[in-house]
């Protein structure tokens, strides 16, 4: 029998179709990405059928962890520089510009005023850590303060509420407490899509 | 791979080397492809929802609001997802149901086809979690029912809970 010969074929492929196609999504990945804020804890939030997006601008964020920490932060970062501007000056603490331009790049802080001077010269990402949460009992409410300031500078600001699915509704009690007596009853809380269950007839 | 011809012939004839335009594309796929999957980790594309919230005027809550007592359902938060529920505020007799569709949604569901406009008053015990809330709106949201207020547990329903809890034995 004649031998059949296997014609050897180039086993090197075109890359280049290939590398096309992993650059455009590539493109697609790195325009479509919107980088996670540094928080400084994790929150896992609850799961609604809510459709509404939360607004990309003038955001007013009050966090609660898992142990009721509370967080407050606005989206803006001017505004957040002028926000401690006047918490300064209110609550009257000594912050240099420095410290104050410290407080502005951070998206959402827990830091009650007393130990506000002392977090914000932690060098580096220490400053994230081992946060206390702010005071919103009805002995020493910061909270109420930092929502009044903030819609001071910012009357156009929407509350919303992020908190985690474990933590106690005592906390989020505070809050709404907070808010309804500063005269505000809009608030929205911040969760995930989960999709609606039919109708039943 | 990229080839290199090496120019040598047969007839001894010396030609001038030609390189290959063709360039080896194998690392530039590499790294793409090592860059997308960075980015598609990273990248949360869920976007965050709102779930709006009104919360009634202080001064409305202090006046003792008269709303038909048929036409309201509470609903007491409690823990470990249970929710314990009352029609008549004069004569409350609990009733204890959770998160399931046999559950909330069915009785939502059957309030609502006999009182046309039903008013859900939902009241979270301290330790209930926010979790529970959230459920308890959402539900109210799928049972299309447009009246709904978060009120503060009385001690009056702490005690029956409580007593509740005792005679059926619920940890």
């Amino acid at each position: 029998m004649p031998k059949i010969k296997v014609p050897r074929k180039n086993i090197s492929l075109d890359m280049t179709a290939m590398c096309d196609m992993a650059f455009l999504l590539l493109t697609f990945f790195i325009l479509s990405t919107k980088m996670n804020v540094v928080e400084p804890v994790a929150v896992d939030i609850p799961s609604s059928t809510a459709k509404k997006e939360v607004p990309a601008d003038s955001l007013m964020m009050i966090s609660v962890d898992k142990e009721g920490k509370i967080y407050f932060g606005i989206d803006n970062q001017n505004q957040r520089l002028k926000l401690i501007d006047l918490v300064a000056q209110r609550v009257k603490i000594p912050l240099t510009d420095a410290e104050k331009h410290r407080f502005s790049t951070l998206e959402s802080a827990g830091i009650p005023f007393g130990q506000l001077k002392m977090f914000l010269n932690k060098p580096g990402d220490k400053i994230m850590k081992d946060q206390p949460g702010i005071p919103a009992d009805s002995l020493k409410n910061e909270l109420i303060l930092w929502v009044g300031l903030a819609k001071e500078i910012n009357p156009m600001l929407r509350i919303t509420v992020k908190g985690d699915r474990d933590s106690n509704f005592e906390h989020t009690k505070k809050i709404i407490d907070a808010l309804q007596s500063l005269n505000l009853h809009h608030l929205s809380f911040v969760t995930n899509l989960e999709t609606k269950p039919e109708v039943r007839r | 791979m990229a080839e290199i011809s090496t120019g040598d012939s047969k007839d001894g004839k010396k030609r001038s080397k030609k390189t290959s335009t063709k360039v080896d594309m194998t690392p530039m796929v590499d790294l793409a492809f090592l860059l997308i999957t960075f980015f598609m980790l990273t990248t949360n594309l869920t976007k965050k929802h709102a779930m709006a919230i009104n919360l009634p005027d202080k001064n409305d809550i202090k006046k003792e609001q008269t709303v038909d007592k048929e036409k309201t359902v509470t609903l007491i938060l409690g823990e470990n997802d249970r929710i314990y529920w009352y029609v008549d505020p004069k004569k409350p007799e609990l009733n204890v149901t959770n998160f399931s569709e046999s559950g909330i949604r069915d009785l939502l569901d059957t309030r609502k086809k006999s009182v046309d406009t039903l008013i859900t008053i939902i009241k979270p015990m301290k330790d209930s979690k926010y979790k529970n809330l959230v459920d308890m709106m959402d539900e109210i949201n799928i049972a299309d029912i447009r009246k709904s207020a978060i009120v503060d547990i009385t001690a009056d329903e702490e005690k029956l809970v409580a007593e509740y809890k005792k005679t059926f034995n619920i940890q």
